[in-house]
């Protein structure tokens, strides 16, 4: 009898988002289970039960290709792309999966999504996008993205250009890129009036300074 | 001069107040979090955080305990010997048996090279070419499919891989039509400062399985050994891009789990401690149910600072054996620089400074851990830190974590590490006859 009391809970748990049947698990659960697993035949098998690629589904309002971000699941992330996944949609943190992605770490999969965008991100989302790319170090998804938007223009929250953020994030990688792409060590800060080489040696960033002073 | 640690817990809470960093909303899905303080002095603290004595799943930062473990039993300068034993038959043909000894580098190159030491011998025909049970073969042991690859389809089982898998190994390389060709090995050898070998001239008519048990040594044997690189080589290689062939092989090689169980019993940290393999990729057990190795973060660390004291007392650095962040080793960077999942140099929140050139360092990451172990060289101590956090914007808030932590004591100090490229072979690594040795022995 006791046991009977025990399996309520697991019995509520698997009729979440699937009323009437207490049998199969919901779609919503097995695309989580297999990003779990890492399964790319399970996960197919499972998004193929969605009504719609882009379903939302969870109280987050997040849609497969976000959870797969989160995951860490990229073949699961490139499957939701050719079937016509949106990676421009936003859950309820107003984060959408490129920025899922890079906060995962995924680079190449965040800066694949980038040159893949269509034309209607906004000056915002691809803002949003840059300054992410910045704090995760990834220089292939600033790369995508200067061909979308104008960088020089985007400043972070404290008001600094992507160079400074770059120094201050410590990437090299990043400031070699954004030097190439036409930044200037020398330039001063609007906020602060110092350089980016100025602001290295401050940090006391080895790396970075020496990339800045190549230049 | 020995190494005395003050182990302190990072109680997340007050690194959240106190050291101001802005993202750590991160915070709440950190599994465990500690650090040791290199004291010079201190004595071993028992750590009491709960978090720091917690057991989490490690991921690919339970190499550190697999390294620690290899050095501890082998030392960083053991060479892997596998001795070949070649009995001439009347036809001018030889039956050849090898005798592993459980070196888990034996791929495609050193396959190649035996024979060409079987042609230096005057062995050209092959009747039998027979290995016993400590001969681990995959033609390419450092390749992404024997990390990520087939074995891990079914997860790791102990005598893995099976006999059954590396005779067909064996035999594809055989018959690869580009397997006589020098020119890659002689690359590799030249490294080694070993003399370029001719193309092969070697023809195996077949090729078995054959117990230690099973063999005999007649009269008319001859045998050789032939001999890896340092252990302290193969477990950077190893270390640098996680490679979990490689280490549930050296794993099993050491004795498997009961044995790593002894073995922490001895360090009192049984109780921290609970590893299913070498590598922290997943084994099915019986139940069919995935399982990971867990440990504490206070495990972690405490092993990342002896493993430094015993290579310190061996005369070699930490970074002989792990991979410092930023500095590729030739061309090739760790997982620590690259992308987590393929390896690729460049773009990765942990390549940053201050911790370039600064932080040796060890990555993980399996479905519910994201994590990174190491050693981060401040201008005030050594630190041993390990962060251990579900998976999300991990990487992200661990990085924040060891920038604060060098920010705290006063900035990195550089290493000065100079990357050495991998190589098996050493100059030595050659047949050398140790026929009348054995007949002695």
């Amino acid at each position: 009898m006791m046991s009977h009391f025990l399996l309520l809970p697991l019995i509520f748990i698997f009729n979440v988002g699937h009323a009437g049947s207490t049998a199969a698990p919901s779609p919503t659960i097995e695309v989580q289970k297999s990003i779990e697993s890492k399964n790319i035949s399970d996960f197919n098998a499972a998004i193929k039960k969605l009504k719609s690629v882009n379903e939302v589904l969870n109280e987050k309002n997040e849609t497969a290709l976000m959870l797969a971000a989160r995951g860490e699941f990229s073949r699961g992330m490139l499957a939701l792309l050719k079937n016509g996944a949106d990676p421009l949609l936003e859950n309820s943190d107003h984060k959408n999966s490129i920025l899922i992605s890079l906060e995962s770490a995924l680079c190449s999969e965040s800066a694949m999504m980038i040159k893949n965008l269509s034309d209607k991100a906004t000056n915002e989302q691809l803002t949003a996008m840059a300054q992410k790319s910045v704090s995760v170090n990834c220089p292939d998804a600033i790369k995508a993205l200067s061909k979308k938007t104008d960088l020089k223009k985007i400043r972070d929250a404290s008001g600094e250009n992507l160079l400074m953020s770059s120094v201050e994030a410590g990437s090299p990688d990043l400031v070699k890129l954004l030097l190439k792409l036409g930044f200037s060590a020398q330039e001063k800060s609007e906020k602060t009036g110092d350089t980016a080489i100025e602001r290295a040696k401050k940090l006391g960033y080895r790396t970075v300074l020496k990339t800045l002073e190549k230049k | 001069m020995t190494k005395l640690f003050h182990l302190v817990v990072l109680f997340v809470a007050t690194f959240l107040i106190g050291a101001g960093f802005g993202p750590l909303a991160y915070g709440q899905s950190m599994k465990a979090g500690c650090f040791l303080i290199d004291g010079q002095g201190h004595e071993l603290e028992e750590a009491n955080g709960t978090d720091a004595h917690k057991q989490v799943v490690i991921a690919s930062t339970s190499k550190v305990l697999t390294t620690f473990w290899a050095i501890k039993k082998l030392g960083p300068d053991f060479r892997f010997q596998t001795r070949v034993h070649i009995t001439p038959l009347a036809d001018n043909s030889y039956d050849v048996h090898i005798q592993g000894g459980g070196d888990p580098f034996f791929g495609l190159s050193q396959l190649q090279f035996l024979m060409s030491e079987l042609n230096s011998a005057g062995v050209q025909v092959i009747h039998q070419l027979s290995f016993d049970e400590n001969f681990k073969y995959l033609t390419d042991p450092r390749s992404s499919p024997a990390t990520n690859g087939v074995l891990e389809s079914h997860g790791w089982r102990q005598g893995d891989p099976s006999v059954s898998l590396i005779q067909s190994e064996i035999v594809q390389s055989l018959n690869r039509s580009s397997f006589s060709n020098m020119s890659k090995l002689n690359a590799e050898l030249a490294q080694a400062q070993i003399p370029a070998r001719n193309n092969l001239s070697i023809k195996v008519l077949r090729t078995i399985p054959l117990g230690q048990d099973q063999f005999q040594i007649t009269p008319e044997t001859k045998s050789f050994k032939m001999q890896s690189n340092a252990l302290s080589v193969l477990l950077k290689d190893m270390n640098r891009v996680s490679n979990n062939y490689i280490s549930n092989v050296l794993f099993d090689d050491l004795g498997g789990p009961q044995a790593f169980e002894s073995f922490y019993q001895s360090l009192g940290l049984k109780d921290e401690v609970d590893f299913v393999n070498g590598s922290g990729m997943w084994i099915i057990n019986d139940r069919g149910q995935k399982e990971y190795n867990q440990a504490s973060c206070n495990a972690v660390v405490s092993t990342l600072a002896l493993l430094d004291q015993i290579l310190e007392k061996k005369q070699h650095d930490l970074q002989d054996v792990m991979a410092v962040i930023g500095i590729y080793e030739g061309n090739e960077c760790s997982t620590m620089d690259g992308d987590p999942n393929r390896h690729k140099c460049g773009g990765v929140p942990y390549n940053v400074d201050p911790l370039i050139g600064a932080t040796v360092a060890k990555t993980g990451s399996v479905a519910m851990t994201t994590a990174l172990t190491g050693r981060l060289s401040t201008n005030q101590a050594d630190i041993y830190f390990g962060y251990f956090y579900a998976p999300g914007s991990a990487r992200e808030a661990i990085t924040a974590q060891v920038k604060d932590l060098a920010k705290t004591y006063s900035g990195t100090k550089d290493l000065n590490y100079q990357p050495k490229p991998f190589q098996y072979f050493q100059k030595d690594s050659g047949f050398v006859n140790i026929t009348n040795s054995l007949r002695n022995s």
